[in-house]
């Protein structure tokens, strides 16, 4: 009975989203995230706040395509895809490609490794529970140094910048695990 | 231009970046993570005529392991019993080199045997690359798919007024856009759980050598210790294990518990202990682990049930990123959920492919090599059902004629791909019912056959409809 309410409750959130887009009113947004809210709550009732939040969170994405299937549109005939000539690959280009791939994922690993490692240090925590927010953090501090470097239009000036944190951060380490 | 305007562009291009590069590892990475997590069904699968049950007893674990250790006398740092409640409705006893399945009396039947799908669980885990390089690179993606996510919700300037919008036709790059950006934004929150648990996997170690080194003189072991709960030191005459009488005790420890295996630690020595794995409904965490001496005597619980919140999370880290919890509907959301991520994989290549609209054979080689995984996978599913064994080298080397066939000949198109997958998948359930007359039938086979069978029928509806 509490899954069937939760499930309903979860419907019920991704409808008053799609309410709120189709109107363009933005008091049935704050409803639905409320609703969204609920809705955890609804599934934590259900299945525990372990399970019910990943139900909460999840289920949602699926129920939207019941709206999204049904909204959807045609554009008209289909067309072929007009073509230019093959695109020139040269030697430079790739190597260059393959450079920003190895800063990305190495450079980057370590710089964010580093950096997170500091800033759990920091926290007056449990070795283990710094460890595990350290698990949880280092993820999206990577995501975060890498969309940096790739979306700048100072490529060297980014990742220098980077390096420099990673240093900072190796130093503060080191402080902290009294090698200095 | 606006700040808006230059910022979501410059977004793009990161975005583009990490997933063109990046496109055929997010790829095969996301593809065998949503097969593996039916990784239970599959073992079953490949031996589906093995006698099945729902729980068992302490009398029949003692019996099966005495059955066990007194056929394989060879050295080993484990003895380990699998429970039928572990998701595999089996009993299995095994040693760190062979695993035999037993009866409802403790008989020892036929031997486990599982190759396929160790094959596909290492592609996952690996790439089938050295482990921990493979594993390393694997966990990185998890990093790439965290900042995919934020990427593309930075890039997506039209995040809300295109939110429930699907349009269909035309050059059918739309489709592909609004596809691609509803999937990425409405399950954002299953991709970041993936890509934050699936990077611990590979990088804890790293994060470990370095805590070592800076907090605990260089002592991994210590830092594993306060993760994970360290093996009890015990000082004992050597004597039989007695299981049996563990795993009775155990059940009563937490009765609402599942048991999942045991494992007997170095076994024939004076430290020889007991350690059963039982998982606890309703909670995320793998398991929490009794500890008993040889003769059955408990010991210990690993604390993770009402350890430090740490504790609790990193150990449940492995549930949540492969979907092993409530069963098969846990099961159900990430398989859906895992599709709709390696869609979101082709659909991005697809939208890159068309708005650079360069005539060369790349959407070519790209098209062949995502159907030609498929055939890969589905030519050492059949091959291990001949041959009891499944090597990459065909998985791999499918791939590779593919992708020189996709870059050689032109007049290869998307058609002829999608007619070899529906092929090579009817060969395979051919020789399945074939080698395996007797299990054909049971819920062990037709779990997996009738997905194939619906695959099958998508391929037939994509080739005859107009593309």
């Amino acid at each position: 009975m509490m899954y069937l309410l939760a499930t309903l409750l979860s419907l019920a959130t991704v409808s008053g989203f799609y309410l709120s887009w189709k109107q363009q009113a933005s008091r049935a947004l704050w409803l639905s995230i409320g609703l969204l809210v609920v809705s955890c709550i609804g599934w934590s009732y259900a299945a525990g706040w372990e399970y019910g939040l990943v139900y909460a969170l999840c289920i949602p994405s699926m129920l939207v395509w019941l709206f999204i299937w049904q909204q959807r549109k045609s554009l008209g005939v289909n067309k072929a895809i007009p073509h230019s000539p093959a695109a020139k690959v040269s030697a430079k280009l790739a190597a260059s490609h393959m450079g920003r791939l190895l800063v990305v994922l190495i450079i980057q690993a370590l710089i964010s490794l580093l950096l997170t490692l500091v800033f759990c240090y920091l926290l007056p925590l449990e070795d283990v529970n710094r460890m595990a927010l350290g698990i949880v953090l280092l993820p999206l501090v990577w995501a975060l140094l890498s969309y940096q470097l790739l979306q700048s239009r100072f490529y060297w000036r980014s990742l220098s910048i980077q390096m420099v944190v990673g240093l900072l951060s190796a130093g503060g380490l080191a402080v902290q695990g009294g090698l200095i | 231009m606006s700040n808006k305007t230059n910022l979501a562009k410059q977004a793009l291009s990161a975005h583009s970046w990490m997933g063109v590069f990046l496109g055929a590892l997010l790829f095969w990475v996301c593809l065998s993570g949503t097969l593996v997590v039916f990784h239970q069904e599959m073992e079953r699968w490949e031996q589906p005529a093995v006698l099945e049950m729902a729980d068992t007893n302490a009398e029949t674990v003692q019996k099966a392991f005495d059955n066990f250790t007194a056929k394989h006398k060879e050295d080993t740092e484990h003895f380990f019993v699998v429970f039928p409640t572990s998701g595999i409705p089996r009993l299995v006893v095994e040693n760190d080199h062979v695993a035999y399945f037993a009866d409802q009396q403790g008989n020892l039947l036929e031997k486990e045997q599982s190759p396929l799908t160790k094959m596909l669980v290492n592609w996952h885990l690996y790439l089938h690359l050295p482990m921990s390089w493979g594993m390393i690179l694997v966990s990185a993606l998890g990093a790439i798919i965290c900042a995919l996510v934020i990427s593309g919700i930075i890039a997506h300037k039209r995040i809300l007024k295109d939110a429930f919008r699907l349009r269909t036709g035309s050059t059918g790059q739309q489709y592909q856009i609004d596809l691609h950006n509803r999937f990425g934004v409405w399950a954002a929150p299953f991709h970041l759980i993936i890509g934050i648990t699936g990077t611990y996997f590979g990088l804890a170690g790293v994060m470990i050598v370095i805590v070592a080194q800076l907090f605990y003189n260089g002592d991994r072991q210590a830092v594993m210790d306060t993760v994970f709960t360290p093996e009890p030191e015990l000082h004992q005459t050597i004597e039989p294990v007695n299981v049996g009488k563990a795993f009775e005790q155990a059940l009563t420890m937490e009765p609402n518990g599942k048991p999942i295996f045991m494992t007997v630690h170095e076994p024939g020595t004076e430290g020889q202990f007991i350690e059963i794995y039982t998982e606890i409904p309703g909670r995320m965490l793998y398991s929490e682990n009794f500890r008993f001496d040889a003769a059955g005597n408990f010991i210990s619980t690993g604390g993770y049930k009402k350890g430090a919140w740490g504790k609790q999370l990193v150990y449940s880290l492995y549930r949540l990123h492969f979907g092993q919890f409530a069963g098969m509907a846990g099961k159900v959301l990430y398989f859906v959920l895992g599709i709709m991520l390696t869609l979101l994989c082709t659909s991005g290549m697809k939208i890159w492919f068309n708005k650079r609209a360069a005539d060369d054979a790349l959407p070519r080689i790209w098209t062949a090599l995502v159907w030609s995984t498929f055939i890969g996978v589905t030519a050492v599913s059949t091959y291990s059902l001949l041959a009891h064994t499944a090597p990459v080298v065909i998985l791999w080397g499918v791939i590779a004629v593919a992708i020189l066939l996709g870059w050689k000949v032109s007049v290869i198109s998307l058609k002829h791909w999608q007619i070899a997958t529906a092929v090579s998948l009817a060969v395979l359930l051919l020789v399945y019912a074939i080698t395996h007359q007797h299990g054909l039938f049971n819920l062990a086979s037709l779990q997996l056959n009738l997905p194939i069978v619906a695959f099958i029928a998508y391929c037939l509806y994509r080739i005859k409809r107009p593309q």
